[in-house]
């Protein structure tokens, strides 16, 4: 009976204990422990870089544009994206090419309007469209061709060697 | 005496077949062409054909037909009669100036323009049939 009795109490004191420990957790070493480890790693609010990465690349992209703008670079910028376009541009012709291309449009006109040529002045206007510039002399040669095979245009001896 | 004559004769007449034919017979194909042709369309499309040596070698001297190019375009003429009509292309596509400057003084050439006076089409054949220019 009395050992019954003694069973029952040591029992009674384990699982009193066991109780305490589980709903109080772990021992203060352990919980000590623990919090050394998560101090260690990046607290949640801390472990959100990502926005403020974000935020601060964009404060830096927005400083380069004021920094630009303030030391003239946004003018540099600006001429940048630009210069693709004006490199597709020719170049304005000088006055001697401009010259050289009324000369050739005379020539040119004068025979569309007479729709003839002779071979002297077949060989006049070769003299003239060999001055001008190659895109010039291309259209210029073209219109004179779109003539004859509309024939509105006679060639004399069939010289056309523009 | 007349009889050894005329057997000379016949052996000289015999002789000279032969060696014609053996001539004939290792000269190679020859290309007789009918001229440069031309086709024109009421918007001044069309196209021409024909081989430049048989144009300059033609009877009538009224034939012409020519290419030429320089560093960014090329046309090429024909002209069936120099006194009546032509027709021309001009190009700057570099594949039809490659073709253009191709043409050799025996080639034929053919070309095809539009009404904008573009070459849509463009070929040379460089033929062993084709006459020589001769002068």
């Amino acid at each position: 009976m009395r050992t019954a009795i003694m069973t029952i109490l040591v029992g009674m004191g384990c699982g009193g204990l066991g109780f305490y420990v589980g709903h109080h957790g772990p021992s203060a070493e352990l919980r000590a422990a623990r919090a050394a480890v998560t101090t260690a790693e990046p607290a949640p609010a801390e472990r959100a870089p990502a926005p403020s990465v974000c935020v601060a690349s964009v404060d830096r992209q927005v400083l380069r544009e004021e920094l630009a703008r303030a030391l003239g670079g946004g003018v540099g910028v600006e001429a940048s994206a630009t210069a693709p376009a004006a490199a597709k541009e020719p170049p304005p012709p000088t006055p001697a090419q401009a010259a050289a291309f009324d000369d050739a449009r005379q020539g040119v006109d004068g025979a569309l309007a007479r729709g003839s040529l002779t071979g002297e002045q077949a060989e006049d206007l070769r003299a003239r469209l060999r001055r001008v510039d190659p895109d010039s002399h291309y259209r210029l040669v073209t219109e004179l061709v779109v003539a004859l095979n509309h024939g509105k245009l006679k060639v004399e001896d069939g010289d056309m060697m523009f | 005496m007349s009889k050894s004559k005329s057997k000379w004769k016949l052996v000289m007449v015999v002789t000279c077949a032969i060696l014609m034919a053996a001539g004939a017979a290792r000269a190679g194909y020859k290309s007789f062409s009918t001229g440069i042709r031309m086709g024109r369309n009421a918007d001044g499309s069309g196209l021409a054909s024909g081989a430049l040596s048989h144009a300059r070698a033609s009877s009538d001297s009224t034939q012409r037909m020519y290419c030429y190019s320089y560093a960014t375009f090329g046309t090429c003429i024909a002209f069936p009669n120099t006194n009546t009509d032509g027709i021309a292309c001009t190009t700057q596509d570099p594949g039809m100036l490659a073709v253009i400057r191709s043409v050799s003084g025996d080639s034929t050439v053919y070309f095809q323009t539009d009404s904008a006076g573009n070459c849509t089409n463009l070929a040379v054949f460089n033929d062993s049939g084709n006459m020589p220019k001769l002068n």
